[in-house]
């Protein structure tokens, strides 16, 4: 049987380019990339509408292969830049592509202005739980104790929960799927991009081939077990949850969003 | 026609160039110009952005600058060293935007309050790899209010960023500045359409390329613009010179009256006048060699224009250095003895 290329996928992707794509066999970032283009595709957006920005690392390479505008940031850059995008031309949907060291570790900061902000942008975190481009080097999500070549006795440091992190920084929008999930994480990247104001998609993944290989098939049903909806969540206990990724839609509230407060006040000060 | 601040006059600029997006964060030798564009800039259709820091600016203007808007930040003493990866960043997508830069005491924190001329070569060279700039100097609100339209004109008219540094005490100091005579101003490209900018040389295909060609052809593209750059260089009585003090921005104005004095004496002095720092003015220097036997450079760091220039010219010129390093502004006197010692 022939593999019939799938027409919404073909509609977003770039034509000619050089496929296989960059990422290395049995890589989880396609499935993000798909799970992106079937969410633009159910939001019914046209391409001009798009505009994509990633930073550093494997997933920074997204943007090249979808048919929009888009910038790979330096490093830390990518939500600034994308910041500025939307504070020009804020009818544009503005999709953030970042590793986990991009969000947390380089970007940090910025990460933490756009939830104070509340600019309406959509920033889908891969969390790999390592910086896997340059050899799988502890990120802030990497667990503790886990053997890499930059702590080769063990990560002395816990990991941070990204959804608190933001929900105490004023963050109105979090999510979080599993990429074993992709129909799912598909579902929460439209819903995000919906949302008026910021809003972040964890896509928690397993980097198959740094630091340690593993079996890409094996890491993909491990991330299927771990997972528990966050229905489910509610009722269990801490014990319980212990090593389990809670997922769904963490919390979503309403807050004004920052170019409209400035089409606001500029209304008011041009009368 | 008023009586005006640089930081008024830098404002009144960027607003009559049409600066859609000013990104900035509190820094206190910026903060007349910020508060300035803040009330006035919405008032325009324009956004101000208070950014969490320097860098942070630099990243949105990057972002407005992409999708066609005229964008420009200020920032000052260290606040220079953090936006640099941008700046490369800016100039090898080709990507207009104005960078102002007020330069205090440093190095570091230094003294935000006093002036020192010390990130001439840091506007050329500041950032990894080499790449492309045009740096900008005034030495009077009166100038600072026109450079602030050409450096728009310019990034536009070549692509490039633009760096606009300006002396701490030009920014503080007021002088009467005439709104009338602005340039003619150069309109925003619309954006190519659906462009691919990234930090890595990027092919034919959108993906970063390995290809020797391809790089080459990146780096160099606008390499032929380089050398027919407009630069502005100001003459001051050097028809008959057989002497030249060479100098830029505040400390220009200290070797006029120099050069004032020592007319008086009937010594034949001339000054060049350093506006467009980089790229570097060769031809106009290459063209006084011919006449002249003794340079005087005048600026407040550790003469680093005068170690870029003593390469260029030939040993039959005496070519010497006046500096000062206190933060204070060199005083004609002291240029006048650099001359004559």
């Amino acid at each position: 049987m022939e593999l019939q290329p799938n027409p919404v996928i073909q509609r977003y992707l770039r034509q000619g380019k050089k496929l296989p794509a960059f990422f290395c066999p049995g890589c989880e970032v396609g499935i993000v990339m798909g799970a992106l283009i079937r969410a633009l595709n159910a939001c019914n957006l046209q391409k001009d509408e798009i505009f994509l920005v990633s930073g550093v690392g494997c997933s920074g390479r997204i943007p090249m292969y979808i048919d929009t505008c888009s910038i790979q940031a330096p490093q830390g850059m990518a939500l600034t830049i994308a910041a500025g995008v939307k504070l020009a031309k804020p009818h544009l949907k503005v999709v953030v592509l970042l590793g986990d060291g991009d969000a947390l570790s380089f970007g940090g900061n910025a990460l933490l202005h756009a939830c104070i902000r509340n600019i309406g942008l959509t920033a889908i975190i891969l969390n790999g739980a390592s910086m896997s481009i340059s050899g799988g080097q502890p990120s802030p999500t990497t667990p503790y104790g886990k053997v890499t070549s930059f702590a080769p006795y063990g990560n002395p440091n816990h990991p941070v929960n990204i959804g608190k992190l933001l929900e105490s920084a004023g963050g109105t929008f979090f999510g979080r799927q599993t990429v074993y999930y992709a129909q799912e994480l598909a579902q929460l990247i439209e819903t995000a991009i919906k949302h008026n104001g910021f809003s972040v998609v964890e896509a928690a993944m397993i980097c198959h081939v740094r630091p340690q290989k593993s079996d890409p098939v094996k890491a993909l049903e491990h991330l299927r077990d771990i997972a528990v909806p966050v229905e489910k969540a509610s009722k269990l206990n801490r014990e319980k949850l212990a090593g389990k990724i809670v997922t769904g839609i963490i919390y979503r509230s309403a807050r004004p969003e920052l170019t409209e407060e400035y089409e606001k006040a500029s209304k008011k000060i041009r009368g | 026609m008023r009586f005006i601040s640089g930081h008024e006059a830098i404002a009144q600029g960027a607003l009559d160039a049409g600066v859609n997006l000013f990104a900035a964060s509190p820094e206190i030798p910026i903060i007349g110009l910020s508060d300035r564009m803040a009330e006035e800039l919405p008032k325009r259709g324009g956004k101000f952005v208070q950014m969490e820091d320097a860098p942070a600016c630099l990243g949105a203007a990057v972002g407005a600058s992409a999708v066609g808007q005229k964008a420009m930040i200020a920032t000052s003493g260290p606040g220079f060293a953090h936006v640099q990866e941008l700046i490369g960043y800016a100039s090898i997508n080709h990507l207009p935007l104005v960078v102002l830069q007020v330069m205090t005491m440093g190095p570091s924190t230094g003294l935000p309050n006093l002036s020192m001329q010390g990130d001439i070569m840091q506007a050329r060279w500041g950032c990894n790899g080499d790449y492309q700039i045009i740096a900008l100097i005034p030495s009077s609100p009166k100038e600072a209010y026109e450079l602030a339209i050409i450096a728009f004109n310019v990034s536009e008219k070549y692509r490039l960023p633009v760096i606009v540094l300006v002396d701490q005490i030009t920014m503080e100091m007021r002088e009467i500045v005439d709104f009338r005579d602005n340039p003619k101003l150069t309109h925003r490209l619309p954006p190519r359409h659906h462009f691919v900018l990234s930090g890595s040389p990027i092919g034919s295909d959108g993906m970063p390329t390995h290809d020797p060609k391809e790089i080459k052809d990146l780096n160099y593209q606008g390499i032929n613009n380089w050398d027919s750059i407009d630069r502005i260089i100001c003459q001051y009585e050097m028809d008959d010179a057989n002497a030249a003090i060479i100098s830029y921005g505040v400390t220009a104005r200290a070797a006029k009256t120099a050069v004032k004095i020592l007319r008086q004496r009937k010594q034949k002095v001339g000054l060049l006048k350093v506006t467009t720092l980089w790229p570097w003015p060769r031809d106009e220097i290459l063209k006084i060699e011919k006449k002249i036997h003794k340079i005087v450079v005048a600026e407040t760091n550790w003469g680093q224009m005068f170690k870029g220039l003593r390469g260029m010219c030939p040993t039959s010129i005496d070519i010497r250095s006046v500096i000062r390093l206190d933060g204070r502004l060199l005083t004609p006197k002291e240029i006048i003895d650099g001359i004559t010692a």
